[in-house]
């Protein structure tokens, strides 16, 4: 009895080992189609869990499966908070899928090593665009934004096809601003919405219904409070200088903080502090603790009239929320702002905005052709119409009519260049620490603009000094590589002088090598100038 | 305890020894290569891909300067005290437990217990961020009903803290000198599952005997806990208390969906485990985050070493 | 030795009673338990299904790697190749046998490609930059004159300048210098200029110095025979003198030379035109600030700054600086929006 049970066990064992290993087989060798042809699958990755994005997607892939039988395009949705984590994972490891959304967590490294360049696809026309007016018109001048969006601009080369656009917008609530206001009239203004949230905190008091001005959370809350900080930044952006500074040079901006052109108590910095505060106190209490999706569910349940967030939210917003709602841009103070005037220039161009939701082609690919087959397609403007129409975001190809739910969110071409922000990229990790953690000095019911300047006054320029050496560290790297770079292109121009290609690129290649030397060459600059500055204040 | 036997004898039965070869192959590439790769990479500059520059002992000399590294400490030392009270209800359960007199009763108290395993860990903590919330969440509605934040706004105003404000819902995760105390809350009433079950395999080892002997010497319930009880299951007790402290050294997962990546406010809830994390993911210093790896790990070896050698239970 | 108490290893007996006899008289023929069998065919299983995959993922890497006709090691052209792709690894590998295999310029041009590709190989150790450096001299003592010659001493100044860990400026200065004197005609030799530029104008200590360095860096624009070696040079002279505010009509007439050598990127070309308009407008040159600006706005329809531009051009009384901003317009929304400020 003892021997037939085991030896019935021991068959289970062996059956399900064999059933696993033969799905293994199929999966590693490949599935058949009906031919006998070898079913080919592309993976596809991206964060965008975002309502009608995933739709989107399956629409296209079907749409394209039905012109490619042979071919199979998975969608891998991977949540936002973990996606960096699994991009290195998966690019580190070799077991990349075929199509990855970039743009978070990808390092100027991780696209040299992992990414195949796109840039000979993006300056030859697009097949899918065969029968319209783009038909010989090269992809990158298909995009709005001349492909700008998929392109690298350390490494020279386009890494992705951006499908999308984004911008930002305070969102509201019309049934409720109907009630509270008795008009749908939207704030044009940050004096408008101002008096609008000190009218709702009276409708609370009053109406017996507590309902929150503008919904914030940790992700939410910073688009608006950076929106406003910079409109105090735009006027001294454009007197920093040197000649020809139109936008917000990061290096240049250092600069000027080291030689004390501005500071934590220069008049802009201090203005755009108070904004964030001002602005802050319309929110609800303790939500730089909350979560976006905390703040969207406050807004979607009408406890909140207002939240700021982009257009990719749009979709998801609509599809919970019970009310009819409007999208405006952000409302800047206006010049005539007894306070916050004087260091506006005006309402932000949103012009050079670039193409979103970029999807890049690994090198791990087995089937690279059909991907990029697959990106090609895409990118072409019938499929970016049905894009648009499934998922309601924006399209990123020039002639694609947008959803009507996503018109409020078009880009606004005519506008200046907004100013600096207080601490600049993102990249700079510790100083953004150090922001982060003394922020609720700044919004929170007992702050003020003071202790937050004064928390962080000590170790500012310390924690940038760090950052700065950081940033160097990887701008060094990136000339290495890319001087091993020239080295090939030079010597594969000088080989073939008749290939035109091969002489772009090392044209390309060694503009592009000089204006990062000139960046290593500032970035060393700015850092003697940091050493000398944390002298100078720790005497 | 097995027989000692020759090597000779050992070599003659190695055919045997195969048996091992997987799981040792298992171990040896899921635990000791990621361990030996981390040790290897925290002597390099290492952004995480393939370009790495060796720096010999950098890291480990900046770990000497990172104050943050060390303050981090402070909190999780807070912690690991915190969590020591907190083993203190789940012994108090199992007690209750074991001293039903009704074995369906045990088993059916053993379900309860059990059961709520079944609910991930990430809901838990989803759950709990929800109770924090400060304008929706549990826990304030129930401070505000009961009174207790009347209470809390009172004393607040003696001392003048500045935390509890009358007509302000408490931003739990939002100030930083409620951060510890959110930590610590967290979990409320600390039963945990595991710990009860084990709890509860040592006192079902305990003989009726000793109980009766008990009895029959007049003995209370608290003294019979206190002296017979306790003493006799101070190996579980002991075991527990290894695991919390490994545990609550390495993780950093409460801390980083409840605060962030940044620690929260002011950074108080930052630990080492999720220093590693931010030097890692958002500094790019993967080669510093592993340094920082091994230094936890040494640290905690030698705990762990220091409990072996003093904890003793005497048997 | 102790003696073995065989009432206490009944277990011990047991066990042995079905297994094979250590005494090697009567030991039985190998006798394989099934539990034991199936484990090892189960490794087996594993190990062959892990080979096979190598072995599938090796034929496909076969099939898929770029032709190399006879299968003799690929060439100096085909490894360069490779480097242009960021496959330095593969590229360093393939130099290096082919540096061993082949003979005259061949093995130069390896040589070289080793020495280039050990500067980006990973782990990035002293003893490859060593090796890196070591191979540049090399190439130099043989022939310092030649292509190859050329590139190796760029490459050594490279290496001074910033590869290695401390930077060594002043002895990349030095070859940079002999690179004018012997590399004219050379593009990648004639890159030395802007490199120079780069490290005199960063080591000037007053505005003064800055200056006379620039002018004096300058001279060798009129000696470069290449477009892109002036190109660089007068790059970096320009925007280099514009951003650490020196003399501005030195810092407009060598931006004005880079622009005219021409810049193939937008992202270079668009910023250097803005920054000669503006420096002209601060310098009064009223009639150069509009030229330029209006050069921006007739070659870039999409770019953030195309409005503020624009809105300087019609101060400057231009009106006709070509079509508005060519993105979709912003339609009329369901609800009212709010107006742009003015």
């Amino acid at each position: 009895m003892e021997r037939i049970l085991n030896t019935i066990g021991l068959s289970l064992l062996a059956l399900c080992f064999v059933i696993s290993l033969s799905r293994i087989a199929m999966l590693n060798f490949g599935e058949r189609t009906e031919a006998g042809d070898k079913v080919i699958e592309i993976r596809m990755a991206h964060w965008q869990l975002e309502g009608g994005i995933r739709t989107a997607i399956d629409a296209m892939a079907k749409e394209y499966m039905k012109r490619h039988p042979g071919v199979r395009i998975t969608q891998i949705p991977i949540p936002e908070r973990i996606y960096r984590n699994w991009l290195i994972t998966q690019l580190v490891g070799g077991t990349a899928p075929d199509i990855i959304q970039v743009g978070m967590g990808s390092t100027d490294e991780h696209m040299a090593r992992f990414f195949v360049p796109l840039t000979d696809i993006a300056q030859k026309p697009n097949p899918y665009n065969k029968g319209n007016d783009f038909e010989n018109t090269p992809l990158r001048d298909t995009f709005f934004d001349g492909m700008l969006g998929g392109f690298n601009q350390n490494l020279l080369e386009y890494y992705g096809v951006p499908i999308s656009g984004h911008t930002t917008r305070l969102y509201v609530n019309l049934d409720l601003l109907e009630e509270i206001t008795g008009s749908k009239n939207l704030p044009k203004t940050y004096e408008e919405l101002l008096a609008l949230t000190k009218q709702v905190d009276d409708f609370s008091q009053n109406g017996g219904r507590q309902i929150i001005p503008i919904a914030g959370s940790r992700y939410n809350s910073p688009i608006l409070m950076n929106t406003l900080f910079i409109s105090q930044t735009q006027k001294k952006m454009l007197e920093l200088g040197p000649p020809g500074t139109l936008t917000e040079n990061a290096a240049r901006t250092t600069e000027a903080l080291f030689e004390g052109d501005w500071g934590l108590d220069s008049h802009e910095v201090r203005s755009g502090l108070g904004l964030m505060r001002e602005i802050a106190e319309e929110m609800q209490p303790g939500f730089m603790q909350v979560t976006r999706d905390d703040a969207s569910f406050y807004f979607v349940q009408g406890r909140a009239l207002m939240i700021v967030t982009g257009s990719w939210d749009a979709t998801s917003i609509s599809q919970q929320a019970g009310f009819p709602f409007a999208a405006t841009q952000i409302p800047l103070p206006s010049k005539q702002h007894p306070h916050y005037g004087n260091n506006v220039v005006g309402i932000f161009t949103e012009a050079g905005g670039t193409a979103g939701m970029s999807l890049g082609l690994t090198r791990a690919s087995k089937h690279p052709e059909v991907a990029t087959d697959f990106l090609l397609f895409l990118a072409g403007r019938e499929t970016n119409q049905l894009f648009t129409n499934t998922s309601k975001w924006l399209p990123s190809v020039l002639g694609v009519e947008p959803d009507p739910q996503a018109k409020p969110f078009m880009m606004q071409a005519e506008g200046y260049n907004p100013g600096f922000p207080l601490v600049g990229p993102s990249g700079r990790a510790d100083t953004n620490r150090l922001i982060a953690n003394n922020f609720h000095l700044l919004v929170g019911p007992s702050g003020s603009v003071e202790q937050f300047v004064a928390a962080i006054r000590p170790n500012f320029i310390p924690y940038l000094l760090i950052d700065l050496e950081r940033e160097e560290r990887v701008i060094i790297q990136g000339i290495q590589r890319m001087d091993v770079q020239l080295a090939a292109l030079a010597e594969v121009a000088r080989s073939k002088p008749e290939d035109a290609m091969a002489q772009a690129k090392f044209d390309m290649i060694s503009a592009a090598t000089s204006a990062r030397d000139r960046t290593a060459y500032f970035q060393q600059h700015l850092i003697r100038k940091a050493k000398d500055r944390v002298q100078q204040d720790s005497k | 305890m097995p027989l000692p036997i020759s090597a000779k004898k050992a070599l003659l039965e190695w055919k045997l020894y195969l048996f091992i070869v997987p799981s040792l192959f298992a171990v040896g590439l899921f635990s000791y290569f990621p361990a030996a790769s981390a040790i290897y990479h925290s002597f390099f500059r290492w952004s995480g891909g393939d370009v790495k520059e060796f720096i010999g002992f950098d890291n480990f000399t900046a770990i000497l300067q990172d104050h943050v590294f060390w303050n981090s400490f402070i909190t999780i030392g807070i912690l690991v005290v915190a969590n020591v009270f907190k083993m203190i209800p789940s012994i108090f359960l199992a007690v209750l437990i074991h001293r039903l007199t009704s074995d369906r009763w045990q088993y059916w108290y053993r379900v309860l217990v059990v059961l709520p395993m079944i609910v991930p860990g990430l809901v838990t903590l989803f759950i709990w961020k929800f109770f924090f919330d400060p304008n929706f969440g549990v826990l304030n509605n129930v401070l505000d009903a009961t009174g207790i934040k009347t209470l809390l706004v009172s004393i607040d105003g003696l001392f003048n803290w500045g935390i509890f404000q009358a007509g302000i819902p408490i931003a739990w995760l939002g100030e930083p000198s409620l951060i510890v105390p959110s930590l610590i809350i967290w979990g409320f009433p600390w039963i945990g599952a595991v710990g009860v079950l084990i709890f509860l395999a040592g006192l079902q080892s305990i003989g009726t005997e000793v109980y009766e002997a008990a009895d029959l010497d007049g003995v209370t319930p608290f003294q019979k806990f206190l002296h017979i009880e306790l003493p006799l299951i101070m190996t579980q007790v002991r075991l527990m208390f290894v695991l919390m402290i490994i545990g609550t050294l390495q993780g950093y997962g409460l801390q980083f969906l409840l605060l962030g990546e940044e620690g929260g406010p002011g950074g108080k809830g930052m630990v080492p485990g999720l220093w590693m994390f931010n030097r890692a993911f958002l500094a790019g210093e993967f080669g510093y985050a592993c340094a920082l790896g091994l230094f936890l790990f040494v640290f905690i070896l030698i705990l762990t070493m220091i409990n072996n050698k003093y904890v003793r239970v005497d048997k | 030795m102790p003696k073995l108490d065989l009432t206490l290893a009944p277990p011990l007996l047991d066990r042995r009673k079905g297994m094979a006899s250590t005494c090697r008289a009567d030991r039985k023929p190998f006798h394989i338990p099934t539990p034991w069998a199936a484990s090892l065919l189960l490794c087996a299983l594993f190990l062959g299904l892990g080979l096979g995959e190598k072995l599938h993922a090796q034929a496909k890497e076969t099939e898929n790697a770029p032709p190399n006709g006879s299968q003799s090691p690929a060439t100096s052209l085909e490894n360069w190749e490779m480097a242009t792709i960021f496959l330095f690894d593969e590229a360093h590998k393939n130099f290096a046998k082919a540096a061993g295999l082949s003979q005259g310029e061949e093995a130069r041009a390896s040589r070289l490609g080793e020495g280039v590709t050990l500067l980006t190989i990973q782990p990035r150790t002293l003893g490859n930059l060593a090796r890196s450096q070591s191979i540049f001299e090399e190439l130099i003592s043989q022939n310092p004159k030649d292509a190859t010659g050329l590139a190796a001493r760029m490459y050594l100044a490279r290496f001074y300048e910033l590869h290695v860990s401390p930077q060594a400026p002043e002895k990349a200065k030095e070859i940079y210098e002999g690179l004018l004197t012997d590399g004219l005609g050379d593009t990648l030799a004639e890159l030395a200029a802007s490199r120079l530029a780069l490290i005199d104008l960063y080591s000037a200590d007053s505005p003064e110095s800055l200056n006379d360095a620039a002018r004096k860096l300058a001279v060798h624009g009129t000696k470069l025979r290449t477009s892109i070696g002036r190109r660089a040079l007068y790059s970096n002279l320009g925007l280099t003198l514009n951003q650490l505010r020196g003399d501005k009509t030195l810092a407009m007439e060598y931006l004005i030379a880079a622009e005219a050598e021409g810049l193939p990127m937008q992202q270079l070309d668009a910023p250097l035109l803005i920054t000669i308009a503006a420096l002209a407008e601060e310098m009064g040159d009223m009639e150069t600030a509009k030229k330029y600006y209006s050069l921006f706005t007739s070659r870039y329809k999409r770019d953030t700054r195309r409005y503020s531009v624009l809105k300087k051009l019609e101060k400057l009384g231009v009106t006709d600086a070509g079509p508005a901003p060519t993105h979709p317009a912003p339609e009329t929304a369901p609800a009212p929006q709010a107006q742009p400020q003015s």
